[in-house]
């Protein structure tokens, strides 16, 4: 007896920390959201490049893509074409992707498409960079950049406030800065002139060029610029020169490089389309988990096909009403027909709403009882007068849907889906009850199923239940352990403490 | 409720999750019920190990047989008809005697054979069968209600309820039937359960539904201290119960017949718990008192019942 309950209490401790331990690692490491609603900003950049082939000559055409953007995860990336080779390769800090044709003909049109959800973190650093090789300047730029730089140059501490002093200079556009930037104060002209001054004071900086995710739809590249400072690369905006990168701008492309390319055609035209797409937390969770090749994701119900998926989210709620079961008979003592009828009943509830299921149910069961007595006198034996029963119970289906049908009472056709055998079987109890033990009993029992099927109904559809172990079935494991240690329970049921209330008086 | 609870539990009572798996679940390995289930394998048993029980006259088992019901009965003036895996008392029939060609039932009830036989189609359809089993039926001698208990029950026969831990009478009582419950000397239906002193055989106060009473609700007889006949008997048989069946937690339910004596009527492999009520104590510190001298080695049935009279003396 013991080792008996070392074993039973063994295995639901082990059961819960399987369960826990699963549920907490797929929550907190592989980010399986904790509920149903919960989103995650994302965003949906398509690429499209433009253009006309040149008649029967292979074409080849590239474009830059991005590569681990910081802020930013690819979720899902799709390239889209009509017959052309795909591949994608890296070219220093940048990806890019080169599609093939061997004889093109007339336009063409080449798409590239992204989902990017915004995380906290960038994984991805810029390496060093190269050597540093100083522009040879004509003596009028020279000066110029000579004129900037010593003027920022007292009112700088480092590479940092240098660079972000020199934006600003060249944002105040006069002489020197006109003399290097002409008069087109674009952000890439400023940058341009900036990395020739930083140039020149041997500090590399490049162009970085991106997009501010927002909910435009047609997006332009904005140019910010990256400045290595010995240790780490600083963003700066070229307008402000405020130092950091906005949470809201993907970086596209670094470097000077042209960003699209096309040999064997012409007249290409490059274009970038930008819209929100709030993403199921869940769903994200399940990319990321085919993108890690993690296992604990790949076996999980989210791989199954869409219709059994609701199938399970359904059969995975049994198990609660099962539970709920198990305390209303073993710690109340509520009495009902059959063990798990009012888990059935309280599945159809889900269809029918439960005012509308109770009331159902009970129409069906007292007609089904008024037949059964009728049938009683025919002298009918078991089987023949069941059949009897559930034939009758699927004829008061039938009236009941036709009748509620003309009357424009919707819920009324949802009568189909309270399982008949089991009101069957509950008449059929209901009426040996009744016959034997009287109205009284009868009648307990039958409140006492409903009741249990409201109360199972109640915890089964709680939606965040049923999406938790929907998402998490190895929470099953941790309902087992419950199921089994309070299966462990010796004591008194509620109803119990009353019919012995007379022994808790005496002495 | 806590402090019912608790007091419960210093009452030592047994409770209905306790009893399943520490009683049940612990001493009455399932393969052994059938033994029990069936009150005729339960009946052949006993006639084998010489334990008096209501003799059998005949069994029903086909649909044939009822056709030609009123032939199979005709030798037979009081009878008894019984499912044989029926439970509760229910889809029992008790005939003591024929009027106008019909079939008297003990409440004054004339019957049709016609009934009857429906009465044997449902029965053997397996409508009072745990589980809806098909059944068969047992015509058995009918109990003629011993004079002690004449006067303190209500048209039906009263029982003797002993429960027996591992062949150890642990405690008993006597269900007398009432109007309420409607001749069946089931306590759910509103029988009077009287507790029995085990050394005496001797009853105590008795339980109506869940109030203490001490005559009989439908006679006003008094039920406190009658002296149960054949006692040391009725001890014997409930304890040899245990090698009858292997069984280590048993309710054996006992008749007192005029002629015959004790009777053994049937057992339960789950015995309900309102013996406590009716006995007025939990029925725990027994079962422990009884688990503990059982461990010490087996004993002869006079011995456990010789234990049991001196150690559950009231």
């Amino acid at each position: 007896m013991k080792s008996n309950k070392r074993h039973v209490y063994g295995l639901i401790i082990t059961l819960f920390l399987v369960g826990m331990g699963l549920f907490l690692y797929r929550h907190f490491i592989l980010d399986v959201p904790l509920t149903d609603t919960e989103t995650v900003n994302s965003w949906m950049v398509e690429a499209n490049l433009r253009f006309t082939a040149d008649h029967n000559i292979p074409v080849k055409a590239t474009f830059i893509i991005p590569y681990m953007p910081p802020y930013f995860a690819i979720l899902d990336e799709y390239f889209v074409s009509h017959n052309y080779g795909v591949t994608t390769n890296l070219n220093g800090n940048n990806r890019q992707t080169v599609w093939s044709l061997r004889r093109g003909n007339g336009a063409q049109s080449l798409y590239y498409r992204a989902i990017f959800r915004e995380t906290d973190s960038s994984e991805f650093a810029l390496g060093k960079p190269p050597a540093l090789k100083v522009q040879i300047l004509e003596e009028n730029q020279k000066s110029a950049v000579d004129t900037i730089t010593n003027k920022v140059r007292q009112s700088s501490a480092d590479i940092q406030t240098f660079a972000q002093g020199t934006i600003r200079e060249l944002n105040k556009q006069d002489g020197s800065a006109k003399l290097l930037i002409g008069s087109d104060f674009s952000d890439d002209n400023i940058i341009q002139a900036a990395i020739t001054i930083l140039n020149q004071a041997k500090i590399y900086a490049m162009p970085v060029k991106g997009i501010y995710l927002s909910q435009q739809n047609k997006s332009d590249f904005k140019s910010l610029m990256v400045v290595y400072n010995g240790k780490e690369w600083i963003y700066i905006n070229p307008r402000t020169g405020s130092a950091g990168l906005p949470k809201n701008f993907l970086i596209w492309q670094y470097g000077l490089n042209p960003l699209f390319e096309v040999i064997g055609g012409k007249k290409a035209i490059f274009s970038l389309t930008v819209s929100p797409t709030p993403i199921n937390a869940l769903s994200v969770a399940k990319a990321r988990g085919l993108q890690t090749d993690s296992e604990m994701l790949r076996f999980s119900l989210l791989q199954l096909p869409v219709n059994t998926q609701e199938t399970y989210k359904i059969l995975l709620t049994v198990p609660i009403g099962a539970f709920i079961i198990l305390l209303l008979r073993n710690f109340i003592g509520l009495k009902t027909f059959g063990t798990f009828m009012p888990v059935l009943i309280a599945l159809a509830f889900r269809e029918t709403h439960v005012l509308w299921g109770i009331t159902l149910f009970i129409i069906i069961v007292s007609f089904g009882l008024l037949a059964r007595f009728y049938l009683d006198q025919l002298r009918l034996l078991l089987v023949p007068r069941l059949a009897a029963i559930l034939t009758i119970v699927i004829l008061l289906m039938i009236f009941i849907s036709v009748v509620s049908q003309n009357l424009g009472l919707e819920s009324g056709l949802s009568v189909a889906l309270f399982p008949m055998v089991i009101l069957t079987m509950t008449i059929e109890r209901m009426c040996i009850t009744w016959d034997e033990r009287g109205a009284g009993e009868a009648i307990k029992s039958g409140v006492g199923s409903l009741i249990a099927a409201v109360i199972a109904f109640g915890a089964m559809n709680y939606k965040p239940m049923e999406y938790l172990f929907f998402a998490f079935p190895e929470l099953l494991l941790v309902l087992l352990a419950l199921i089994l240690w309070f299966g462990q329970y010796r004591g008194y049921r509620l109803f119990e403490l009353l019919r012995f209330k007379v022994m808790a008086g005496q002495k | 409720m806590w402090h019912i609870y608790r007091r419960l539990r210093e009452q030592g009572i047994l409770s209905i999750n306790q009893r399943n798996s520490d009683y049940v679940l612990r001493y009455n390995q399932r393969k052994r019920y059938p033994l029990v289930d069936d009150k005729l394998q339960t009946k052949r048993l006993a006639v084998k190990a010489g334990i008096a029980v209501p003799q059998l006259y005949e069994t029903i088992e086909s649909e044939h047989q009822i056709k030609n019901i009123d032939e199979i009965l005709l030798p037979y003036k009081d009878f008894v008809i019984k499912p044989a895996h029926g439970a509760g008392g229910d889809g029992i029939i008790v005939v003591t005697d024929r009027v106008f060609g019909r079939y008297r039932q003990i409440n004054g009830k004339l019957t049709t054979s016609q009934e009857i036989s429906y009465h044997l189609s449902r029965l053997l359809s397996g409508a009072y069968s745990l589980g809806g089993h098909s059944d068969y039926a047992i015509i058995e001698h009918r109990v003629v209600v011993d004079p002690v208990f004449k006067e303190v029950s209500y048209e039906g026969i009263p029982d003797i309820r002993i429960i027996t831990l591992l062949g150890y009478p642990a405690m008993a009582m006597v269900r007398l039937p009432t109007r309420l419950s409607g001749g069946k000397a089931n306590l759910h239906q509103g029988a009077i359960g009287v507790g029995i002193n085990l050394a005496t055989g001797r009853t105590l106060g008795g339980v109506y539904h869940n109030d203490a009473i001490d005559y009989h609700p439908d006679t006003l007889n008094p039920i406190v201290d009658i002296e149960v006949p054949h006692w040391d008997k009725i001890m014997e048989i409930a304890a040899s119960c245990f090698e009858l069946t292997g069984l280590g937690y048993l309710g054996v339910d006992i008749v007192l017949d005029k002629d015959h004596g004790p009777l053994m009527l049937e057992l339960n492999a789950r015995p309900g718990l309102n013996i406590q009520i009716a006995n007025r104590e939990g029925g725990l510190k027994r079962y422990r008192t009884i688990e503990a001298r059982a461990a010490l080695g087996k004993e002869s049935v006079i011995d456990r019942v010789a234990f049991s009279k001196e150690q559950f003396a009231r």
